[in-house]
């Protein structure tokens, strides 16, 4: 490991920089623990409030109780299907048109920026949109009305587009292009190979997106087989969602398996899928500083 | 091929084919970018005259009797609305203030960690609580913050006198930055940590052979290299300072915290629980669409003054 | 084991015969000379999924030539209801929520009025007859653009209070017959325990006001007070600032949980199981869980159990009981529907004597059965497959979508008398017999023009009453501003509420 001489103003400033993460890594990660605690801790010891560090009883029924609805393992695999095939559509689009956007001279780039950057502050609303995409385009109780529908985020482009701006020096493609290369290839053979840590965040971004959303589901699909897990499981997560009545009628024998202990087993079970994902894309967001920091 | 890069300032009709020609495979390549946001954001972008009309659902957005400015008058008269509109701004400055710098503050830290499994560790640790939904986030704050949670058993075996967060409005504020902050930091630092990573590290070789010092390259180089995501963040976070997700104040607030946690979003929200008024609050988005767009103008002029970065 | 395989076998036999129904042509049962197929759409909740292909459904496209089409949503349902009803792209048949999206949304003509269509429903007025509501649900004009769920039978819990009974005997105090009364307990139960909150509430500070308001002699917001004989903005009255008070001092006694208006429901019923509350004026159907896992940790002597509802000052014992109808929910018809009297025909079905039983007993022979005296009851091979999941009457209900929950219009939950134990039994019956509870009075029919006006000031009036009445609870607000709070509370509107009210009421007396 490196051991560079530090000053001692620079030692200060790392133990802040110490200090910092810890507290930081610790807020983060300690609700995680205690969900699952709850999870897995006796139903009667979590109503009572007693379960906070360390669990009280075992026993996994909260996610067995998930597990018992059959309709939770389609929504697994539909929401693997729907990811991938969304954030390839999104992670193309993107690029399509972070690239030409990027480049300072394109004739023309104000305007086309004008108009996506207006989409950001402006829209149509709900009932043109549902117009537009069930009814003109007859997307109704299809995956693809919202995989289309949320073909790219104009924010991401954007994140995209800086990055090239800022990575990809203008004089590289001058160079290219003096080589005979037309923008096709400039961009296959010049460009991609040096985005791959934007390429990484953006399939990042894009499959968290993916992953998360439910809203656009549950208005155009109709059918609960094709249903995503986040559309499954956010009723459950939303407490007071059932209101008034709903809360009355729901007798009781809600009993040994708390409520919370439910609704963290749920979160648990939704949320590390996704959060698996990040080590796999991290090392194309390290790999410049670790040659660096090795010579360092 | 191309003599100049240099920007005509008024092409001929001849030098527009001759750049289009020029741009051609660029050109191509945004057709499919362009047709998506011609067909998903700009078709139903004729949603916006709701807010100029009176809205009937059997008449339908194009046949509705137009009323013109009416919705716009009745809530620009109205205090309560002018109370919501100060909340939002200062509610999303205050959070900007503390919430911009902070994933910059952490992607630079993390960049200073020199194990890489720490690093590693810390990063992935760091974007976690951004998988935790808003109405999950809200709930563990209440059950911290309430009169018997963590935080006040604290304060009381300290010493103190109980403090009743939810019910005092200068609480409001404080609990709502710093549960995004928590939400959000980890994960916004992504973006910083993505274009870290396309940094060319000879620079930092040679700068720490010409004897920088540790802060001296965050100051000298690494933070020059970020200006321009920087910029483009601030630009675009000046779009969203109308912006609140009402979701979580409708969690946190209490009637006590009224005056500071009422924002456009609540209030429309509040006048939606008896009504259905697409028009009403077709109109108030309008009207918020239109204040970002001066924002978003004016950070953007001034980015583009300073640091010669701008969105367009 | 045997007789569980074989009611797979049998429920299988059954659905394959209705698949050879279909394909030998239509029965004498059916309802139309052709198979007809409708879209429905529900909400579905997490406490009771059931899935969309099931064995009512089966039943119904087999015996009825009537193929239903189900949407069923999980989440968010008011967005997806309002949009699909301001696109015009509805449904044939939709359970909405009743306030806001059917009340506010009857006006725009995309519902069938199915108040023309009633002649051909004799089913669902049978079902109706005994609402006392009916008519206050329909428009101004007399009509109806919804419909209402029924009830046959059910099993009704009430905002009831309750008390721990061992810490009442240890008080030396009987139990409370008064409201004054309730106070001393309140106070002697703060001293049996000073570190707990003997009164928690949940959601929002209107909580509380408006489960104790009304049997305390007033009312929350606007309510038809029985003793004048006309709708009242109660929540500005001279009875109301007593109640306002009431509150302050079990604040500032130590005896209302600080938490009060911030509580989820979870923390709510942890306060209650966990002994740290013991006087309890919510849903009864709570007590239960609270008793077994306060048996759990404290012991058997340790349990709630349901006193009678206070006298107020006026000497009335009452409460808003939850009802035997339902309110909540509105059965709407697609207005452009190309087959309105089939449709209408297909729901008043779901009224029918069969279809009581079919939809919330399921079928005959899998799930239930006759007894020698002409009784239905669960067959207990298919019921107990159910015991040991976290609700198993809802898991039954669920596993073939019966019930309010699941397609049922007219409720009979008759079943779940073969899950429920004694204890909970012992409360139904209780409150079923209390006089206290009494069915609540709607809003009478407002015209159009009335419920805009009404939603404006009503947005105008929440901004300065809730944080008046929260802020006097607590201390925040000196209650000696009630009188000036109440005065701009009546000139931004409350006046005009109760006139607007008041004139409706004397609309429909006079129709």
């Amino acid at each position: 490991m490196l051991k560079a001489k530090l000053s001692v103003s620079e030692k200060i400033g790392m133990a802040v920089i110490g200090i910092v993460l810890a507290t930081m890594v610790f807020l983060c990660i300690f609700p995680f623990y205690h969900m699952l605690v709850v999870a897995i801790s006796n139903g009667t010891a979590v109503i009572q409030g007693k379960v906070t560090i360390w669990p009280i009883g075992f026993s996994l029924e909260s996610f067995k109780q998930l597990f018992r609805d059959p309709y939770v393992g389609y929504a697994y695999k539909n929401t693997l299907l729907y990811v991938f095939l969304g954030t390839i559509i999104n992670l193309f689009l993107t690029t399509m048109c972070a690239y030409p956007l990027s480049r300072h001279n394109l004739i023309g780039k104000k305007y086309f920026m004008g108009i996506i950057v207006f989409t950001m502050l402006f829209s149509g609303g709900m009932i043109p949109t549902y117009i537009m995409v069930a009814i003109t385009l007859n997307l109704k109780n299809t995956f693809w009305a919202v995989l289309l529908l949320n073909g790219m985020s104009t924010f991401n482009m954007i994140v995209m587009r800086t990055f090239f701006i800022t990575t990809i020096p203008e004089s590289l493609v001058e160079a290219a292009k003096i080589d005979g290369a037309n923008d096709i290839k400039i961009f296959t053979r010049v460009v991609l190979p040096l985005a791959k840590p934007i390429l990484a965040t953006m399939f990042l971004f894009y499959a968290v997106a993916q992953w998360n959303r439910f809203f656009d589901y549950m208005l155009f699909l109709n059918d609960k087989k094709t249903y995503p897990l986040q559309l499954l499981i956010r009723a459950m997560v939303i407490e007071g969602n059932l209101g008034e009545t709903a809360q009355k009628q729901s007798a009781a024998n809600d009993l040994f398996v708390s409520e919370t202990g439910i609704k963290y087993a749920v979160i648990l079970i939704t949320v590390l899928p996704i959060i698996m994902l990040y080590p796999f894309i991290q090392k194309y967001l390290v790999k410049g500083q670790m040659v660096g920091s090795l010579k360092g | 091929m191309v003599q100049s890069s240099s920007i005509d300032r008024k092409p001929h009709q001849n030098s527009v084919w001759k750049h289009i020609k020029r741009d051609k495979y660029l050109l191509l390549m945004l057709i499919l970018p362009m047709a998506y946001y011609a067909l998903f954001k700009y078709g139903p972008m004729y949603g916006l005259l709701m807010g100029f009309e009176n809205y009937k659902i059997k008449k339908g957005i194009i046949g509705s009797d137009f009323v013109g400015f009416k919705h716009f008058a009745k809530f620009l008269s109205d205090d309560l609305f002018w109370r919501a509109f100060k909340n939002t701004i200062v509610l999303n400055v205050l959070n900007l203030i503390v919430c911009f710098p902070a994933p910059i503050l952490l992607a630079l830290m993390i960049n200073e960690i020199q194990y890489i499994q720490m690093k590693k560790f810390v990063q992935s640790v760091s974007y976690m609580p951004y998988f935790i939904s808003t109405v999950v986030v809200c709930s563990i704050a209440i059950s911290f913050f309430s009169n018997r949670g963590i935080i006040n058993n604290l304060i009381s075996g300290l010493g103190f006198e109980r403090i009743n967060f939810f019910l005092e409005a200068r609480w409001f504020r404080p609990i709502y930055i710093f549960t995004d902050l928590w939400q959000h930091v980890g994960w916004d630092s992504i973006i910083y940590l993505a274009a870290l990573a396309g940094c060319d590290m000879e620079v930092y070789e040679a700068a720490h052979i010409d004897g920088a010092g540790r802060f001296q390259q965050i100051w000298y180089i690494t933070l020059p290299y970020l200006i321009p995501t920087i910029s483009i963040m601030l630009i675009l976070a000046m779009g969203k300072l109308m912006d609140v997700s009402f979701e979580k104040i409708l969690l946190l607030q209490t009637p006590s915290t009224y005056e500071v946690s009422d924002v456009i979003a609540t209030m429309v929200y509040r006048r939606g629980i008896q009504n259905v008024e697409f028009s009403y609050s077709t109109a108030i988005g309008t009207f918020q669409s239109l204040v970002s767009t001066i924002f978003i103008i004016s950070a953007n002029a001034i980015s583009s003054k300073l640091s010669e970065t701008s969105l367009f | 084991m045997a007789k569980k395989v074989l009611g797979l076998v049998l429920a299988l036999v059954l659905s394959l015969g209705s698949i050879c129904a279909i394909a030998d042509g239509p029965k004498d049962t059916w309802l139309f000379d052709e198979p007809v197929t409708i879209t429905y759409m529900r909400p579905e909740t997490s406490n009771q999924p059931f899935p969309e292909d099931n064995a009512v459904l089966n039943w119904i496209s087999d015996n009825l030539g009537v193929n239903i089409d189900l949407i069923l949503v999980m989440s968010d349902y008011e967005d997806k209801c309002k949009t699909l009803i301001a696109t015009g792209d509805m449904p044939d048949i939709m359970v909405v929520d009743r306030e806001p999206v059917a009340v506010a949304m009857q006006g725009e003509g995309q519902f069938l009025k199915v108040s023309d269509y009633f002649d051909l429903m004799p089913n669902y007025l049978e079902a109706q007859k005994d609402n006392v509501n009916f008519k206050r649900l329909m428009t101004a004009d007399g009509d109806a653009y919804y419909l209402l769920t029924s009830t046959f039978f059910r099993y009704t819990g009430a905002t009831a209070p309750a008390v721990r009974m061992d810490m009442l005997a240890a008080s030396g105090l009987g139990t409370p017959v008064t409201f004054d009364d309730v106070y001393a307990l309140l106070k002697n139960l703060k001293e049996q325990d000073p570190n707990s909150f003997p009164v928690s509430s949940r959601w929002s500070y209107s909580r509380i006001f408006e489960t104790w308001a009304y049997p305390m002699g007033s009312g929350f917001e606007m309510y038809y007070e029985p003793r004048e004989s006309k709708w009242i903005y109660g929540s500005i009255t001279e009875d109301f600032k007593e109640i306002v008070s009431y509150f302050h001092n079990m604040y500032v006694d130590g005896i209302l949980d600080p938490d009060f208006s911030i509580n989820e429901s979870s923390n709510f019923k942890e306060r209650y199981a966990a002994g740290s509350s013991s006087y309890h004026f919510e849903n009864s159907s709570f007590l239960m869980n609270y008793n077994a896992i306060l048996a759990d940790s404290v012991g058997k002597e340790a349990y709630f159990d349901l006193t009678p509802v206070p006298t107020n000052k006026y000497g009335e014992s009452r409460q808003i009981g939850w009802g035997k109808f339902n309110y909540d929910d509105a059965i709407l018809v697609n207005g452009d529907a190309k087959n309105p009297e089939q449709i209408v025909k297909v729901i008043d079905w779901f009224y029918s004597p069969k279809a009581l039983e079919i939809t919330n007993w399921g079928i005959e022979g899998v799930s239930f059965r006759y007894t020698e005296d002409g009784k239905r009851e669960l067959i207990p091979e298919y019921a107990e497959q159910f015991i040991g999941t976290s609700d198993p009457w809802r898991s039954f209900m669920g596993s073939m979508g019966l019930g309010q929950l699941g397609l049922a219009m007219y409720i009979d939950e008759g079943t779940q008398a073969y899950y429920l134990d004694d204890v909970s039994a012992a409360q139904y019956d209780y409150i079923a017999n209390d006089k206290a509870y009494a069915e609540p009075i709607m809003a009478p029919a407002f015209t159009d023009d009335e419920l805009v006006e009404l939603a404006e000031l009503r947005t105008e009036i929440e901004a300065i009453i809730a944080p008046a009445l929260e802020g006097m609870v607590t201390g925040a607000v000196s209650i000696d501003t009630f009188d000036d709070m109440a005065a701009k509370v009546r000139n931004a509107g409350a006046t005009r509420i109760e006139e607007i009210y008041n004139n409706a009421e004397a609309r429909m007396a006079a129709n």
